[in-house]
Parts: C-alpha cells; sequence; structure tokens
C-alpha cells in the first residue's frame, strides 16, 4: 500500500520535475494577455489588428473581464494586454499606437488606428411616421446618453449635447427594434433601458427598445431592406457602397478604443501597429525583437 | 360500554391501546411516505441530471465527429474548433500536480492528528481542517491569484497564472478531504492492531507504518480518489488562476484549461442557435461521466472493512 503510493507520488514529481526542465524554451519573454474567446474587446482588437482566431498568440493568459488584464499587466514587467479605453487606469501604461497616443480625441476622429466607429443606420423618412423612433433618436444625441457611452467606456462623439425631455402625450409606436453588431448591442441595451426608463417617468408610458444581434453586415442589411427600425455597425460604413438606400442616414453614435497597455516599468512608449499584429501571432517573439530593452539587459 | 366486570376494564384498556397503535401507525406510514419521497426526488435530480447531459451531449459530440471531440487540442468555440484534447490533458495535469502536493501533507497531517498530536493541539486542528473545507472555492482562487501567482511569476517567470500555482492551489483545498476521511479510517482500525505490533517490538512509526496503514488502506485510498474527484471538478478558483489558454502545458510554467474552467469562460457567451452551447454541455457530460467513474471506483473500495 505504502509503496504503491510512493511509487505514484515519486512518478508523478519525476514528470513534474521533467517537464519543468523540458519547457522554458521556445517561448519569448513577451507575457501576452488576451481576453477570452468571445469578449467583444479581443473580437475588435483581432479584427482591428487582422488576426484570425487560430493565429493567434495566445500568451500567457486570456482572463475574463477587462480588470484582470489590467491586473495582470500591472504585476507583469514583461506584459502586454489590451483594454478598452474607458477602463484603463494609472496602474499600467497605454503605448501610442505608429505615433498617435490613445486619447478620446484621437478615438474620436479615428486617427488612433486601434479603434472603430459604433455606426447607426436609420430610415429619415420613417422618423415623421415613428414617433418612437424620432425620440429616441433624439435621446440618442443628448447628453444622458452621452453620459451612458462614456459609462461604458466608450468614447462619446457628440460635443456639447442637449439635456432630453420626454414630450408630453403618449407615442402612438410603443416598440421598435436595433440589429446588428454584437459589439454594439451591449451599449445599445443599456442605451435603450435609459430611454425606457426616462419615458416611462415623465408619462407612465411603457415604450421598448429590443436590441438583436446578426453581426454589422446584418445590421447594415436590415437598414437597406427595412427589416428592423435601426441597423448597428462596429465598423466604418459609407453611404453608396454599403448603405444602397437612399432614405438612409448613417448616425456615428460614439466611438470604441482600445488601448494597448503595458507595465509602468516597461521602457516602450510607442508600438507600430506591425509590430504589435507580430506581439499577437508568433510566440517566440522577445521585447529585444521589437527593440524595447528592459534597463537590467542592458 | 359494559360497565361491571374487570372483564370490562381490560376491554376499555386494549382498546385505548389499539386507538394508540393505529394511530402510532398511521404516523409512521405518513413518515415513511414523506421519507420515501425526498429520496425519491434525490434519485430522481440525479437522473435527470445525467439523462439530460446525455441525451444532450451525444448528439452534439456526433456532429463534431467524436474522435475530432476528443484529440483536437484547440478549444476555440467562436471558430467552431471543438476540440476537448488540451482539456482533458489541462484537467489530468493539475490534478496530478493536486495530489502531489496535497496527499503527502494531507496523510502525515492525518498521521500527526491520529497518533501523534496532543489532545489540546487537536481540538485546535480538527476545526482547523473543518473550516480549510468551509472556504468557498472562489476565495481560494483569489488567495492564489494575489498570494501565489506573484510568487510563482517571480519564480518562473511569465504571467503566473500556470500549472504550478494551479497545482498548489488546487492541493490545498482537497487537503480537507484527505486529512478528515484518512484520520477517521485511520482511527477505525481497532487499537489491538497497534498494540499488538508494538508489543511484538515494532516502534511506534513501524507501528503506524507497517500496520496500521494497510489495515486502512481502503479508507485512504478513498480519501486520495475524492480529493481527486474535487480537483477534477473544481472550477471558480481554477479560473482564476489557470490562465485559460487551450494548450497542452509544456512545462509548470505554462498556462492551461480545464474541462470545468472552459464551461465556465465559454458558457457566458456562447451561442444557443450554432454548436457553441451544445459543445460546453458535451464538455460537461464528460466530466460528468469522470466523476461517476471516480464514485464507482470509491464505492467498490468501500465495499472494504475499514
Amino acid at each position: 500500500m505504502k509503496k504503491i503510493l510512493m511509487a505514484i507520488a515519486s512518478a508523478a514529481l519525476a514528470c513534474g520535475i521533467g517537464f519543468a526542465a523540458v519547457g522554458c524554451s521556445s517561448n519569448g519573454d513577451i507575457s501576452v494577455y488576451n481576453r477570452e474567446d468571445g469578449s467583444g474587446t479581443r473580437d475588435a482588437f483581432l479584427e482591428l489588428l487582422g488576426i484570425e482566431s487560430d493565429e493567434l498568440n495566445t500568451g500567457v493568459a486570456q482572463l475574463n473581464s477587462t480588470s484582470a488584464v489590467i491586473q495582470g499587466v500591472a504585476g507583469d514587467v514583461k506584459a502586454i494586454g489590451y483594454a478598452s479605453l474607458g477602463s484603463v487606469d494609472t496602474t499600467v501604461k497605454a503605448l501610442s499606437v505608429d505615433g498617435v497616443a490613445p486619447t478620446e480625441a484621437t478615438v474620436a476622429d479615428g486617427s488612433y488606428k486601434v479603434s472603430r466607429p459604433f455606426e447607426l443606420m436609420y430610415d429619415e423618412t420613417e422618423l415623421t411616421s415613428n414617433d418612437l423612433l424620432a425620440e429616441f433618436v433624439e435621446y440618442l444625441k443628448s447628453a444622458e446618453a452621452q453620459t451612458i457611452i462614456a459609462d461604458e467606456g466608450y468614447v462619446s462623439v457628440v460635443e456639447n449635447a442637449p439635456a432630453y425631455t420626454v414630450p408630453e402625450g403618449n407615442l402612438t409606436v410603443t416598440e421598435i427594434e436595433a440589429s446588428g453588431s454584437t459589439s454594439v448591442g451591449p451599449l445599445m441595451t443599456k442605451l435603450a433601458a435609459g430611454f425606457s426608463a426616462k419615458v416611462e417617468e415623465a408619462t407612465g408610458q411603457e415604450v421598448q427598445v429590443t436590441v438583436s444581434g446578426g453581426g454589422s453586415g446584418q445590421g447594415i442589411k436590415d437598414a437597406n431592406e427595412g427589416n428592423t427600425e435601426i441597423g448597428m455597425a462596429s465598423k466604418e460604413v459609407t453611404k453608396g457602397t454599403d448603405v444602397t438606400n437612399e432614405n438612409v442616414t448613417i448616425y456615428q453614435l460614439c466611438a470604441d478604443g482600445i488601448a494597448v497597455i503595458v507595465n509602468t516599468a516597461n521602457p516602450a512608449t510607442d508600438i507600430s501597429l506591425e509590430n504589435l499584429k507580430k506581439i499577437y501571432t508568433d510566440k517566440s517573439l522577445n521585447w529585444s525583437d521589437i527593440g524595447v530593452m528592459f534597463p537590467e539587459e542592458k | 360500554m359494559q360497565k361491571n366486570s374487570e372483564n370490562a376494564e381490560n376491554a376499555e384498556m386494549s382498546e385505548s391501546i389499539a386507538k394508540v397503535n393505529t394511530r402510532a401507525v398511521i404516523k409512521e406510514i405518513s413518515m415513511k411516505v414523506l421519507f420515501a419521497i425526498a429520496a425519491a426526488l434525490f434519485v430522481l435530480a440525479v437522473l435527470t441530471i445525467c439523462i439530460y447531459l446525455l441525451i444532450d451531449a451525444i448528439p452534439t459530440i456526433g456532429e463534431i465527429g467524436f474522435v475530432k471531440f476528443l484529440t483536437d487540442d484547440r478549444w476555440l468555440i467562436r471558430s467552431e474548433r471543438f476540440g476537448i484534447g488540451s482539456l482533458v490533458v489541462g484537467t489530468a495535469l493539475s490534478t496530478v500536480g493536486a495530489l502531489v502536493v496535497g496527499v503527502p501533507i494531507g496523510l502525515m497531517t492525518a498521521t500527526f492528528m491520529a497518533f501523534y498530536c496532543p489532545k489540546w493541539l487537536y481540538k485546535i486542528i480538527k476545526p482547523l481542517t473543518n473550516i480549510l473545507a468551509g472556504i468557498p472555492s472562489i476565495v481560494y482562487g483569489f488567495f492564489g491569484l494575489t498570494v501565489i501567482v506573484p510568487i510563482s511569476r517571480e519564480l518562473l517567470g511569465g504571467g503566473g497564472l500556470n500549472l504550478l500555482t494551479t497545482s498548489f492551489v488546487l492541493g490545498i483545498m482537497i487537503l480537507p478531504t484527505i486529512i478528515s476521511i484518512s484520520e477517521n479510517s485511520l482511527r477505525a482500525v481497532p487499537k489491538p492492531f497497534y498494540e499488538g505490533a508494538v508489543a511484538l517490538g515494532a516502534t511506534k512509526e513501524r507501528a503506524i507504518f507497517r500496520t496500521m496503514f494497510p489495515a486502512a488502506s481502503s479508507g485512504v485510498l478513498t480519501a486520495i480518489i475524492l480529493g481527486m474527484g474535487r480537483a477534477i471538478g473544481e472550477t471558480a478558483a481554477i479560473t482564476l488562476i489557470c490562465g485559460n489558454i487551450d494548450q497542452i502545458p509544456g512545462s509548470l510554467a505554462d498556462p492551461f484549461i480545464t474541462l470545468a474552467s472552459a464551461i465556465a469562460s465559454g458558457m457566458g457567451y456562447a451561442s444557443t442557435t450554432n454548436l457553441e452551447r451544445p459543445a460546453l454541455i458535451a464538455v460537461a457530460a464528460v466530466l460528468l461521466i469522470i466523476i461517476l467513474l471516480i464514485t464507482t471506483v470509491v464505492m467498490l473500495l468501500k465495499k472494504k472493512k475499514y
């Protein structure tokens, strides 16, 4: 009995030691942090960098939340990670990409490359017949909506937004639907809830903005064909090429910026988009390979 | 009712006894039924879980392809890569790691508690093991993340979320199971076994390791296997500290993923309209089958005496 146990234990121990000795060789010294498969931030980051999910350098950790990534990078000198711009704090350092620092201004105007606009598409002519749609669009441009957008970590693109006032009397339409990008979806759900609460508080009427998914392509299609009242896309859409329906207006709801974060002890301040892509696809890369020299290695 | 003889009195008495009896019988039967219903509900719950999981899982595994499901080492549900190879290996390695850490410490602690421990100290240690068993697993995870991860990062480099960290935390988590069950089984061995060994000239250590441990072997093995079961199914703590990377770890310093943590981190997003959600249920079924096998082994071992 004891012998069997000892044999099992020592075999396991030997395995473990063998493991430890064999490993640690082929990987570079960059601790790459990712979000888990399915995360909207991860999807956006990979899409913006043009990386397929199966060529991704899975790195040292795929964490379930933005705060976990920030915490991981804050405690790991050789780390690199990414997080929604609004949630980055001073425990980590956000790098500029291709010389452009990630700020609300550079994200809003699109010059910061790891960013994307959230676009909405709706039929301009419907606004007169569908008062709920007209009011909701009005609400999206208001100060209240900008607060929600900022709270969710996105960058507002509307300056000096007016406060929203609910019109007197009941609305004739009580339900509309927004469909499309699953990245925009969670924000739209929050905005829809804020709008419904505001209307119910003022007039007691219950209105509903249903948010469904399908992806940006579906959102554009739905807006063109009028399947739903609002189409949502998490990429730039242009009139004529994407939006073929003459009556459809494109409204930029906000911008989504993803900050590339490193440990505060990392000497780098800037990274090229190309190097960023290399780090996230090549496991064997070291910081020195992209010209970042840590003080102790000099 | 008649009033005049002793017979009457007797009759009255037996009647009241009968009354009490019927009442007691009714009470007994109703309680029996109540207990039976409770037991039936419990059995039903277990059966429902098993049947539900298997019915859902089998067609999914068929659709993915049995061999591909088991051997593919990429688990990317968004890209429809449903391979649990790395998940199974990760679960197995972390369980072995937990046993390497937990079994020696646990068995030695149990020996200490059963044979060496002074009474006053036992009064402190025993409740401590119970407290250790009662700590929610997410707390262990948080302890691992804030205390063990930085140490592991210092020692091995990288992110610190790796096989070594997880093995260590899991090893601590399975301690209470191993300690209490093996201590109980050591205590259940009749005293004469020990006394006999000492009387024959054995030292205390020899008597314990050569007489008591073999006599309690089935209990000790049960303790280890139940600890293993806990390590395999552990979710909340592992999800925080394993790194969640669908790869077969090449060293103790590499992050990995287990069956349970893959389910936990995938469930939040998995869509029901395609294979994502069903694939997670199939993983749950695999986990269930593993745990059922372990429970069966424990039941077979329990047939022995101590």
